[in-house]
């Protein structure tokens, strides 16, 4: 290979190294950097984790501007699937918010009790309004809530989930899914899609 | 590959003209025109929408699916989470040089020529100019990776294989596209982001700022007193790189250039302007419209814009247009509009329930205020608020009759402070108006002509940070102004300037291996939520397809003609 492309080679593998945790499903953090740029272009494969986050006391508001406090919200025992959005978002969300739109057909009767709720992550963009628009084509309504709040609030909701990035550009794939309170939250980085998420789903609702 | 070339020559010299074109009939037939259609549109030949099958197996149609969506308008690309888009534009894909100068431009005539019998000065210069280009593309890493071809690019695009055989990262979508609809697709990306801007020459940047009529003669000159003296700063520091590069000891390469600023005034009517701004661009084409002021509507400018594909980044507009899918204007907010909203918003929220008049003038920025109020209001309890039209500056009895029309009403007074010189009716002993909300940008601040009163009527829509928490932020920004030696007389129009010309710099700063004006407007989509530190608003930010940066409002006690004796009466209004 010449000069350019082993530039181009190296340049991936630093690039990756620093995504490493979050798209590569298994892997080991520390490997051969080859091995690495080898596997980085995938970008179909998805890092699953259990986590445990104390859902933080806010209040938010959904795409019909009524207030919802989220530790209510979250302290039922029906199962929860969560993502964070923006309305503006090219590249991710588009793909997101399809998966999700999927996921009930999927799951079949195993999703009456699923809620599923998007969260923005640029809210004085997303004003309610904004997102009443942008939730009409995946079928928003009560099993699929779209949230938006004060900056400051969305800001504590992502810090308490672990996915704040600063700039909502730097924001990366998640979805975190929760069977009932007080069981640990599932954590998904990555492009899931319907079918893989579905599985993860089953995976969470056996008690 | 030879009619291809003419194609995109051809191009090269009529690309405004097709912009013009756009959507037309007559351009349908264009391979340009319908590559650029499936670049920016996702639609087909056929009419029909372009469809990828993305990651997670998700199918995107239509814009989503758009080349332009994630590559964005200028090819440049993007970085998003952990996706970097790669630039696409014609040099990093085909490996072509960047044409330096647009067309017509002063010096292009030398790089096109350098034949023999050409005079060594001649030489020298086109070589000058040839080599700039050159080095900033090989630093620019636009050419990491091998050139596409033909059959390359389309195995790209259905197979999500690239150049080098590898697969490409998923959020890339493969697309089942027809070799003609190929064909068109490569023709467009050829010549995309290819050439240099107008506005561009061999040493220079041309920009200019827009100053409606109706602006006061103080203000113009202050306005233009931040912008020349930003841009000669930037141009001294400029000297000292091109010292060093002749001198061959500038390690990262940069295209260094003076720019210059025009002063575009429009005079008369609003209907003419547009033919006015032609004109100016016509006699100086310019590289962006940076800042500039107009308490009328900016439509006029906006059309300029968008039909002359010339950005405008941060004009301090009163009324500027609502677009959903406009480009190539970056506003500031959307001022009187948000105001009302905002205003709206505030008084539902505090449950007024009581009886709202609106008082207006025939001007624009009055009755864009008014309007938008009416309509929130509407929306928001079902009832329209009353209204007054004003056609003269009214007396005392006028605004008598006001305080003691209606008990409990809410006046909200869409007003400069000479409608309200004689209103002293209102804040009176035996006024029986509840509260008066005055708007800030027909006010200069809390200077609104309405004195204060005890009982604390007297009320500001103020889309601005409080001045106390603003104070620290924008230390910097006054230092360079005092430093300067510009007097802060107008704080918001000045610091609005500054912060127009900075952010232009820095989105240039960002520029690649050529002057684009796409990409100028992307790079501000994705930065200008960093610029807090110079901006009197508490946060600016914008994404993929937004153009108004700031986008709330507080409601504001007035207490003194003193911006520090405001008290907030809400927290910061996102309507």
């Amino acid at each position: 290979m010449n000069l350019r492309s082993s530039s181009r080679r190296r340049w991936l593998a630093a690039a990756c190294c620093a995504a490493a945790a979050l798209l590569h499903a298994g892997a080991a953090p520390a490997h051969d950097a080859k091995q690495h740029a080898a596997a980085w272009p995938a970008g179909n494969q998805y890092e699953r984790s259990v986590r445990a986050y104390t859902v933080p006391d806010v209040v938010l508001f959904d795409a019909d501007a009524r207030p919802v406090k989220l530790r209510e919200l979250l302290a039922s025992d029906e199962p929860v699937m969560v993502n964070f959005i923006f309305t503006t978002c090219s590249t991710i969300c588009p793909v997101m918010v399809k998966v999700f739109a999927d996921v009930p057909s999927r799951l079949g009767a195993a999703a009456k009790d699923l809620r599923m709720i998007s969260i923005s992550i640029d809210p004085e963009n997303d004003t309610p309004a904004q997102l009443k628009s942008y939730a009409k084509n995946f079928g928003e309504g009560k099993h699929w809530r779209f949230l938006t709040g004060r900056v400051d609030d969305i800001k504590t909701v992502q810090r308490a989930f672990d996915t704040y990035r600063g700039d909502k550009m730097n924001h990366e794939p998640l979805t975190l899914m929760r069977y009932a309170q007080g069981k640990s939250w599932v954590r998904i980085d990555g492009f899931a899609n319907p079918d893989e998420l579905a599985r993860e789903y089953r995976r969470v609702a056996v008690p | 590959m030879g009619r291809l070339t003419t194609i995109a020559l051809i191009a090269l010299a009529t690309l405004p003209n097709l912009a013009a074109a756009q959507g037309a009939g007559a351009a349908d037939a264009d391979p340009l025109a319908i590559g650029r259609r499936i670049y920016r549109e996702g639609i087909l030949p056929s009419g029909q929408s372009l469809q990828g099958l993305g990651p997670a197996n998700v199918t995107l149609t239509g814009a989503q699916a758009a080349c332009a969506t994630c590559h964005r308008r200028s090819g440049y690309g993007s970085s998003e989470g952990p996706i970097e888009v790669r630039s696409i534009t014609g040099p990093a894909l085909f490996g072509s040089r960047v044409a330096p100068l647009a067309p017509g431009s002063e010096g292009a005539a030398a790089v096109a020529t350098a034949q023999p019998g050409t005079s060594p000065a001649e030489a020298a210069r086109a070589h000058a100019i040839a080599l700039r280009a050159a080095r900033t593309a090989a630093f620019a890493g636009t050419r990491q990776r091998p050139v596409y071809d033909e059959a390359t690019l389309a195995r790209a695009i259905r197979e999500g294989v690239d150049v080098t055989g590898r697969s490409m990262h998923a959020a890339m979508p493969r697309y089942a596209l027809e070799p003609s609809a190929l064909e068109s697709l490569s023709a467009y990306l050829k010549v995309l982001s290819a050439q240099a801007s107008p506005g561009v020459t061999e040493d220079k940047v041309h920009f200019a700022t827009v100053i409606q009529p109706g602006v006061g003669p103080a203000q113009r000159r202050a306005l233009i007193e931040v912008l020349q003296t930003y841009i000669n700063d930037r141009n001294q520091g400029l000297r000292t790189e091109v010292r060093r590069e002749e001198a061959g000891i500038v390690r990262l390469k940069r295209t260094y250039r003076e720019w210059v600023l025009h002063v575009w005034d429009l005079t008369g009517p609003s209907e003419s302007w547009g033919r006015q701004l032609e004109a100016y661009n016509q006699r100086q084409p310019v590289f962006a419209l940076v800042s500039g002021l107009g308490h009328s509507s900016w439509r006029p400018i906006h059309e300029f814009s968008e039909r002359f594909e010339v950005p405008c980044i941060l004009p301090q507009a009163d009324v500027p247009v609502l677009a959903d899918r406009d480009f190539y204007t970056v506003y500031i907010s959307k001022g009187m509009v948000l105001e009302a909203q905002a205003l709206a918003k505030f008084l539902h929220d505090e449950g007024e329930r009581g009886p709202v008049m609106q008082v207006l003038r025939r001007d624009e920025a009055s009755a864009a205020g008014a309007e938008a109020f009416r309509r929130a209001w509407t929306a928001a309890t079902g009832a329209a608020p009353l209204e007054r039209l004003l056609d003269e500056v009214p007396g005392a009895a006028f605004w008598e009759q006001i305080a003691q029309q209606t008990q409990g009403a809410t006046l909200v007074l869409w007003l400069p402070p000479r409608d309200m010189a004689k209103a002293q009716a209102l804040t009176g002993a035996g006024s029986r108006v509840k509260a008066i909300y005055l708007s800030s940008s027909l006010n200069d601040g809390p200077r609104t002509g309405l004195a204060a009163d005890g009982d604390g009527r007297v009320r500001l829509i103020y889309p601005q940070d409080l001045p106390a928490v603003r104070e620290a932020r924008l230390d910097v920004a006054r230092r360079w102004l005092r430093n300067k030696g510009i007097t802060l007389t107008d704080e918001k129009l000045q610091l609005n300037a500054y912060l127009a010309a900075t952010v232009t710099g820095m989105a240039v700063s960002h520029s690649i291996d050529t002057y684009s004006r796409e990409f100028l407007v992307e790079r501000l989509e994705h930065r200008l939520g960093t610029a807090n530190e110079l901006s009197i608003y508490p946060r600016m930010s914008l994404g993929p397809g937004q153009r108004y940066a700031s986008k709330g409002s507080y409601i504001v006690q007035v207490g003194g003609a003193d911006d520090r004796q405001l008290k907030p009466l809400s927290d910061w209004i996102v309507p």
